[in-house]
């Protein structure tokens, strides 16, 4: 499934581009189909990895089994207390599994619309083809296309547009609003039936019904999945699209979009979801969109004098030049070092924060369970400890290095080298009045300091120190 | 902050500032003025605009979590002293407002370490305080019609006031991020629960 984007230059390519093997075709079904049933509400037009679709697979089956332990309960009546509540919670699981099927088979209408698409393009090509290469090579490429579609179920076709050219519609960064109300309603319905479920298990044990243990896990078990590994998913950097349609998300992509939307959840698009990426593109530091605009703007003004101004802009470009060399690198190193520590020290806290919010439920459940139910004191007890296991686990694994710290220093080196750039730009102290060389050399002995101790001020002694406060060794002695 | 550079080679050689035309000063004039200074000023009004937003939702999720937890309570008080004895319907109900009065506090005070964590409101603060700031500074910005040494001094001087102001944001920033308090008391009492947990029965 992976060639159907590749560029296709001549027969033979393409030919061995639609060839695949029995396996591959196999787990390229199975992959499409898990990501067709299981699809994240939450991550609206982003197919989902592998590994993501896996969890969703289990959230689902989870989901069900919790729904089945629900109507069993229900046909077995234990206790008249408690079969109100079994009713609503089965009718709720019922709308909830209602719901989901809709949705899996609007994915699936979208799906074999964007599938039929891409055998559109991919024949086409192959014909376009078939005129500068052999035509013995793409001709079975061409069948092989068009079989492999004839292969695929037929659900859905009454519902396909004459037009199938266009976009794939699930790629489409602005969904209908019924679409996007059903996934919410997806969605919530998730939430409403996990917290109707857990309430309804957590007063069970209260009541001392041990017979429920099975149920408590599962739905324990459930509600983890659905919020754990959902934020997991979220936190997850391996975004590759199982449907081999990068090039069509193009500028599109979903984040820029929910990016622009943060605004109607500031605080959550403040969270450290997602993860840093590595500063491999190389951003220059005043952006070149914006120089050349500038430029352009003056060489506009002042083209009465264009001698002039073509000197100035050489000296200018070569003064970037330089900068971009010897500062570049080390900002955006110290940048990308600035933000992966503000990520990790502020998922920390949060971590912790989340950790506090369940000791304290834990705590008043297991408050109220004294003197009423044995199992559920035992349980939250447990619970409890966990809880201050777990805590103990990340402050030991977060104290190897303060990641607070690590944050301050590199943001306080990378926007020192970021001021030092304008200040070697508008020949601010102490480059101005220094010659070509001397002021390049200040800038590199200026941007060095700053890149290992935070301060342009040379100075042997704070060298020697910044470099044995770094020695664990002589830390040690010093404690 | 430059003491120890090799400023006596300086003296020797002519000085390329000195060479410097009139354009050259113009030029990295605009180039400042639009790549640093109107971006520092934009970066201040954006990031407080979005921590005000933030700030005022983050106080809402928690008015609103106090306010169901109270409704929560007194809901149950009052269902409770109502039906006697409560009905299939009402017991399941009650119970889960028990559930909720409990919960609801528990993630109320997750969202103050959230608050506390951010520091919103203090950052706001100091963007506010710095975009007013380089407002200012700007009165020191080169007139177009001045020229030559008038230019370039009042170009030095408005830089230099811009760098300032960056740099001290950025200290006021740093002193305003700390652990939140609720979280050190929080690891501290479980390392030291954990601690007991791990000791032989």
């Amino acid at each position: 499934m992976a060639d159907d984007n590749q560029p296709q230059s001549t027969g033979e390519t393409n030919a061995k581009s639609v060839e695949k093997s029995p396996f591959t075709a196999f787990f390229s079904r199975l992959k499409r189909l898990l990501v067709l049933l299981f699809w994240p509400p939450r991550i609206l037009y982003q197919p989902p990895s592998l590994a993501a679709s896996m969890v969703y697979t289990l959230r689902w089956l989870l989901g069900g089994v919790l729904s089945i332990n629900v109507f069993t309960r229900l046909l077995w009546v234990e206790s008249p207390g408690v079969a109100g509540l079994n009713v609503f919670v089965g009718l709720l699981n019922g709308a909830f599994f209602l719901a989901a099927s809709f949705l899996m088979w609007s994915q699936l209408r979208l799906i074999r619309k964007s599938q039929e698409i891409r055998v559109e393009k991919a024949k086409d090509a192959a014909k376009n083809n078939l005129k500068t290469a052999d035509s013995s090579v793409a001709q079975p490429a061409v069948e092989s296309v068009v079989q492999d579609e004839a292969k695929m179920p037929q659900e859905g076709n009454k519902e396909q547009t004459p037009d199938k050219k266009e976009e794939p519609k699930y790629l489409d960064p602005n969904p209908s609003f019924i679409e996007t109300i059903t996934r919410w309603f997806v969605w919530i319905f998730a939430c409403m039936i996990s917290i109707l479920s857990l309430s309804d298990l957590i007063l069970r044990a209260l009541d001392e019904n041990v017979d429920n243990l099975n149920i408590l896990v599962v739905t324990l078990i459930y509600v983890t999945v659905i919020f754990a590994l959902d934020l997991a998913y979220q936190l997850a950097t391996d975004y590759k699209e199982v449907f081999e349609i990068k090039k069509d998300a193009g500028d599109n992509d979903p984040r820029t979009q929910q990016r622009k939307k943060s605004n109607r959840w500031e605080w959550i698009g403040q969270l450290p979801l997602a993860d840093v990426k590595d500063q491999k593109k190389r951003f220059p530091i005043v952006e070149k969109e914006k120089e050349e605009k500038i430029i352009k703007a003056f060489e506009e003004k002042y083209k009465s004098s264009p001698a002039q101004a073509k000197l100035a802009i050489e000296r200018l470009r070569r003064d970037i030049g330089f900068l971009e060399e010897n500062i570049g690198d080390i900002f955006r190193q110290r940048d990308y070092e600035a933000k992966y520590y503000q990520t990790a020290y502020r998922r920390y806290q949060i971590a912790y924060m989340l950790l506090a919010a369940l000791a304290g439920i834990f705590g008043s459940l297991l408050g109220l369970s004294f003197n009423q139910n044995n199992y559920a004191v035992a349980l939250f007890g447990f619970c409890e400890t966990v809880v201050a296991l777990i805590t103990t686990y990340l402050a030991t694994i977060s104290g190897r290095e303060s990641p607070l710290q690590e944050w301050l220093t590199n943001r306080q080196k990378a926007e020192g080298l970021r001021r030092e750039y304008q200040r070697y730009l508008v020949n601010l102290e102490p480059y101005d009045t220094q010659s070509p060389i001397i002021r390049q050399r200040l800038l590199k002995m200026r941007a060095a300091a700053i890149n290992l101790m935070g301060s342009p001020d040379i100075d042997d002694e704070k060298i020697t120190e910044t470099l044995r406060n770094s020695d664990p060794a002589e830390q040690t002695d010093t404690n | 902050m430059s003491d120890d550079t090799p400023q006596s080679d300086a003296v020797a050689v002519p000085s390329p500032v000195m060479d410097m035309a009139d354009l050259d000063w113009r030029l990295r004039d605009a180039l400042f003025r639009e790549s640093t200074a109107r971006d520092q000023a934009n970066y201040y009004i954006r990031t407080a605009e979005k921590n005000t937003v933030a700030a005022r939702q983050v106080n809402q999720i928690r008015a609103t979590l106090s306010l169901l937890t109270g409704v929560a309570s007194a809901l149950v008080a009052l269902l409770v002293q109502t039906y006697h004895p409560l009905g299939i319907v009402m017991e399941g109900f009650v119970k889960i407002l028990i559930v909720l009065s409990v919960a609801l506090p528990a993630i109320a005070a997750g969202f103050n370490t959230l608050a506390d964590l951010y520091q919103w409101d203090r950052t706001t603060r100091i963007y506010r305080t710095a975009r007013d700031v380089i407002k200012f500074a700007d009165s020191h910005e080169p007139i177009p019609e001045e020229e030559g040494k008038a230019y370039r001094d009042a170009l030095l001087s408005y830089s230099r006031s811009v760098l300032k102001i960056m740099e001290d944001e950025q200290a006021q920033w740093g002193l305003n991020i700390r652990v939140p308090k609720h979280n050190i008391d929080f690891t501290q009492e479980q390392i030291s629960k954990s601690a007991q947990a791990e000791k032989p029965a």
